[in-house]
């Protein structure tokens, strides 16, 4: 094994790490989300629950930071281990090979949209907030086609999401989906009202 | 399309096109699980294959981007790689920026072309 393939190999082992850490780190912010919940039950009850929900909201987004940090680091580590190993093996020349072929799309998006990725990570975003998009926007493209259909259809969608989140199809826990439910009515709602 | 990053895109918008569906979320889903600064680029990339060949100046309103004018500035804004007009094109946050994009790269496909 060359010095190449060995740094390739304790740095994949480095990021397979990363990506246990980030997967350990997301299982701790679905624990907070569920103590959400349970605060929110607490709180329909009368008692005042504002410095232990700031402290859990506090919490989750640090989480939420950590996991990406962590798969960063996970992806970048694969990504150097690849080019290392590939540098590692085969020709000992330095390497132009395939410099003749079409670049890949991996090389395509980091040539063309390297630096404006580069700003809108660092301009958009923020570590204090949360980050998950997909199920607001998905609720909010799901309720905006369902704008003249009947509650009966956006019900029964959302009963099978509901049974999709209980199966594990679907990676979010029940607080995000309240939110995607909530988008999903309120487009609804919209449409119904235009 | 052997690109995991580029067919996971392909997924989500086809699924936004297609309308109601649990398969919009499914679609979409995967892609929150990618780092930002993989996503990022593809979503950039596609919008501007998505919008080669199309007529901006026809691009109407769509369900999902009720704004041509905005549209056009997003579209604008990735192909000249001009993060500043990027800014001005999306008011929001992170979150704002990625469902933007998925809408241009939709709003894109279905315009009509020059």
């Amino acid at each position: 094994m060359s010095d190449l393939q060995s740094i390739a190999t304790k740095l994949r082992a480095l990021a397979k790490d990363s990506g246990d850490t980030a997967d350990a780190v997301r299982g701790t912010t679905k624990v907070l989300r569920s103590l959400g919940g349970e605060v929110d039950r607490l709180k329909r009850r009368g008692i005042d629950t504002r410095q232990l929900s700031g402290a859990i909201q506090e919490a989750e987004a640090k989480a939420v930071a950590a996991a990406h940090a962590a798969k960063t680091v996970q992806s970048k580590g694969e990504h150097w281990a690849d080019l290392l190993a590939a540098g590692g093996g085969g020709s000992s020349s330095g390497s132009t090979q395939g410099s003749e072929s079409a670049p890949s799309r991996d090389q395509q998006r980091r040539d063309a949209y390297g630096d404006l990725t580069k700003k809108a990570v660092a301009g958009f975003f923020s570590p204090d907030v949360a980050h998950e998009w997909v199920p607001p926007f998905a609720g909010a493209v799901i309720g905006t086609f369902l704008g003249d259909a009947n509650g009966d259809a956006v019900e029964a969608l959302i009963d099978t999401t509901w049974d999709m989140v209980d199966n594990g199809a679907i990676p979010y826990g029940r607080g995000l989906l309240t939110t995607f439910v909530r988008d999903a009515r309120s487009h609804l709602w919209k449409g119904k009202n235009k | 399309m052997s690109d995991p990053l580029q067919a996971a895109v392909n997924d989500a918008v086809t699924a936004c096109l297609a309308g109601p569906s649990r398969s919009v979320l499914k679609a979409l889903a995967p892609l929150s699980q990618i780092d930002p600064e993989d996503l990022l680029p593809e979503l950039f990339l596609q919008v501007e294959e998505a919008s080669d060949g199309v007529d901006l100046s026809r691009v109407t309103g769509t369900d999902l981007m009720p704004d041509p004018g905005v549209t056009r500035s997003v579209v604008d804004a990735v192909r000249a790689k001009d993060f500043d007009q990027l800014k001005l094109s999306v008011s929001g946050d992170y979150a704002d920026l990625m469902t933007t994009l998925v809408a241009t790269i939709a709003a894109m496909r279905s315009a009509p072309r020059a």
